[in-house]
């Protein structure tokens, strides 16, 4: 599958370059040719003056690009800023949007996350714009192009700057630590705490326990599965870190869990609880504060003062 | 033959059709002025009579309200009355062939074949398209139709096709091809940021992204309409049993391979671009048979009218009833489907013939 989309890849920069070398001779418009996160031809112009978020990451970067009043549509769940749950709703990636709400708000550009309704948007004549970042440097990326894209490239290049600062401050200090503690993720275990779903290679969140100076036990396999309990207290990690206490789930009810009250995460006190689970897993400016959150879960002692 | 090909002419068929087709008009008119964006009705009868050519008012609506119209809400309205159409037609072939009152067009692995093939697509990288249609509707026509093919083969013993072993063989290849397709789900990670989408596809929706794939699919459907109406006798001959049916003198293998070519075709289009609509297949032929009575001239015709108007208003309250988005249209058809049903089944305490 990798391989596949590698080839992809291979083959969309071949058509890049050579539509590049063809264009050149036209005009000098395609030298401005980028890609957006599905390696589709973006035309820049800063033109865009009414824009549509499909994704509550998109609505943040806008918002803290100062973009706020060109926004005239979101999704459902657009929560951050408070101020961005007064725009027009236009639905919900799932079970979906409603191309004529979108269409009906007669935007100029549409940011998406990966969805059903881009091609419909752009068979009516709207430009649609794809970011799917993952990783953080795909984050920086995609601050960077809704910059190009509205005229506020500078704005972007700061915001990007003050992100890479924060994230080496605290790789500096996690990098200098002795150990690098393990730490359980738990992503969902509300139904069913002997099979709780965590996230492993390739995810947000495991590569924010990494620059937090932490390793993820759950790193052997890459997505989003379900481990076993006995996995789990084999490995017996130094940390659990709760993202679904947004569902109920306590630390003191991982403690009366049958067998986890040994773990050494539990018997130490060193069972967190994620207060805003948006911060580690929306793709957004506030994956920093994420990454500062558990680099202070996992390494309080160079957090202190 | 041709006494027995009279009687069933009548003009009664003629009057019960012309008011099924009035009935799928009205729910397309409606279907049409209703949505999302309000248009006003005047406005919305000027800019057909602009596309007409003929006439030419100055627009006092904005562009983007010609768009949405055109653009996204009529080919979604004949969507649905093509989805609808196919499914319906799809029933009627499956359930008299093989006279089995549960049999609708997923009976034998349609639905899986389709489910599958929509979930391999969605773990290719997007952006593949071939007539306007992207790599996930043509993966589930394909699936669809593959296995179909396969269900057919492993049944196949000894030159004959018996309905009972394509019931099963349908059966168990639709169990381990939806296994497959979990089995993918969970250890794939392309597919975990689409799973959303392979839950929507099963659920059902129409979506069409424009004019491009119902200028393919619609005519395809019109045309195994009609080629299932043409094949309405030998229908109402199978309803004697296969044995039967020979004695009519019906060529039963090769009739049988053609209704179950027919209406697997027809699951595959409308699968192609709606996903897994349930109910529609199963409880249309049931309803029209319940008012019409079971005779295949009129049950074809009738049950791709039902169906067709079924589907567009069950869509027209998916994409309108929830303040923001959408719903599946498999949920609304699943919904409603079932008391109109039971209020037909138990209207006039009469017995139901199949």
């Amino acid at each position: 599958m990798r391989r596949l989309t590698a080839l992809f890849a291979v083959l969309l920069s071949l058509c890049l370059i050579v539509s590049t070398l063809i264009g050149c001779a036209e005009s000098a418009e395609t030298a401005d040719l980028v890609v957006d996160d599905l390696g589709r031809p973006v035309h820049i112009d800063d033109s865009a003056e009414s824009i549509v978020s499909l994704g509550p990451s998109i609505t943040e970067i806008l918002f803290a690009l100062g973009l706020a009043e060109r926004v005239v549509g979101v999704t459902d769940y657009c929560d951050y800023p408070a101020e961005a749950q007064t725009i027009a709703k236009v639905g919900a990636p799932f079970p979906g949007f409603s191309a004529e709400t979108i269409l009906d708000l007669e935007p100029d550009l549409v940011l998406s996350l990966a969805g059903t309704v881009v091609r419909q948007l752009e068979n009516a004549g709207v430009k649609v714009v794809v970011l799917n970042p993952t990783d953080i440097h795909d984050i920086y990326r995609d601050i960077e192009l809704v910059g190009q894209l509205t005229g506020t490239e500078k704005e972007a290049a700061a915001l990007v700057d003050s992100m890479k600062e924060r994230v080496a401050a605290v790789v500096a200090r996690t990098g200098a630590a002795a150990a690098k503690p393990t730490v359980f993720y738990e992503v969902d275990a509300s139904w069913n705490e002997n099979k709780p779903w965590t996230a492993g290679y390739g995810t947000f969140q495991d590569s924010l326990i990494n620059l937090a100076g932490g390793t993820s036990i759950a790193a052997g396999r890459s997505g989003w599965y379900e481990m076993s309990a006995e996995e789990i207290l084999e490995a017996d990690p130094e940390i659990i870190i709760l993202e679904d206490y947004q569902f109920g789930v306590t630390p003191e009810a991982v403690a009366a869990r049958s067998a986890w009250g040994e773990l050494a995460a539990v018997t130490s006190g060193r069972v967190y609880a994620v207060e805003d689970p948006n911060l580690t897993c929306r793709p957004g400016p506030r994956i920093v504060d994420g990454l500062e959150m558990l680099a202070r879960m996992i390494h309080p002692e160079l957090f202190e003062a | 033959m041709n006494q027995v090909r009279a009687v069933f002419r009548s003009n009664r068929h003629v009057a019960v059709l012309t008011a099924l087709l009035g009935l799928l008009a009205v729910s397309m008119f409606v279907a049409t002025i209703l949505g999302k964006a309000s248009i006003s009705l005047p406005e919305m009868a000027r800019m057909f009579l602009n596309r007409l050519a003929v006439f030419d008012f100055e627009p006092t609506w904005r562009a983007v309200d010609e768009t949405i119209l055109f653009q996204i809400r009529l080919p979604r309205v004949v969507g649905g009355a093509v989805v609808g159409g196919a499914l319906a037609t799809a029933g009627v072939l499956f359930q008299g062939l093989f006279r089995n009152p549960m049999a609708d067009p997923y009976i034998i692995g349609t639905s899986a074949g389709a489910a599958l093939g929509a979930t391999i697509a969605m773990m290719l990288p997007v952006g593949v398209a071939f007539l306007g249609f992207g790599l996930v509707p043509i993966l589930a026509f394909v699936g669809a139709l593959l296995t179909v093919l396969l269900v057919y083969r492993l049944a196949r013993v000894g030159g004959k096709t018996p309905v009972v072993s394509m019931l099963l063989s349908g059966f168990v290849v639709s169990g381990m091809l939806t296994a497959l397709m979990f089995l993918l789900i969970t250890l794939s990670d392309d597919l975990h940021p689409r799973i959303q989408s392979v839950y929507v596809f099963l659920m059902g929706g129409v979506s069409v992204s424009g004019w491009e794939q119902l200028a393919v699919v619609a005519p395809l459907v019109l045309a195994g309409v009609m080629a299932a109406r043409l094949l309405a006798f030998r229908l109402n001959a199978f309803a004697l049993g296969e044995e039967g049916a020979a004695y009519v003198g019906i060529e039963v293998e090769r009739d049988k391979l053609a209704i179950l070519a027919l209406g697997s075709a027809l699951t595959a289009a409308a699968v192609s671009i709606s996903g897994l609509v349930g109910f529609v297949g199963l409880v249309v032929p049931h309803a029209v048979r319940l008012v019409l009575g079971p005779e295949h001239r009129l049950l074809v015709p009738a049950s791709a009218a039902v169906g067709a108007a079924f589907v567009v208003v069950a869509d027209l309250l998916a994409r309108t009833i929830v303040s923001s988005g959408e719903l599946p249209v498999g949920i609304i058809t699943a919904l409603i489907g079932p008391p109109l049903f039971i209020y037909l089944l138990r209207r006039g305490g009469k017995e139901y013939a199949f």
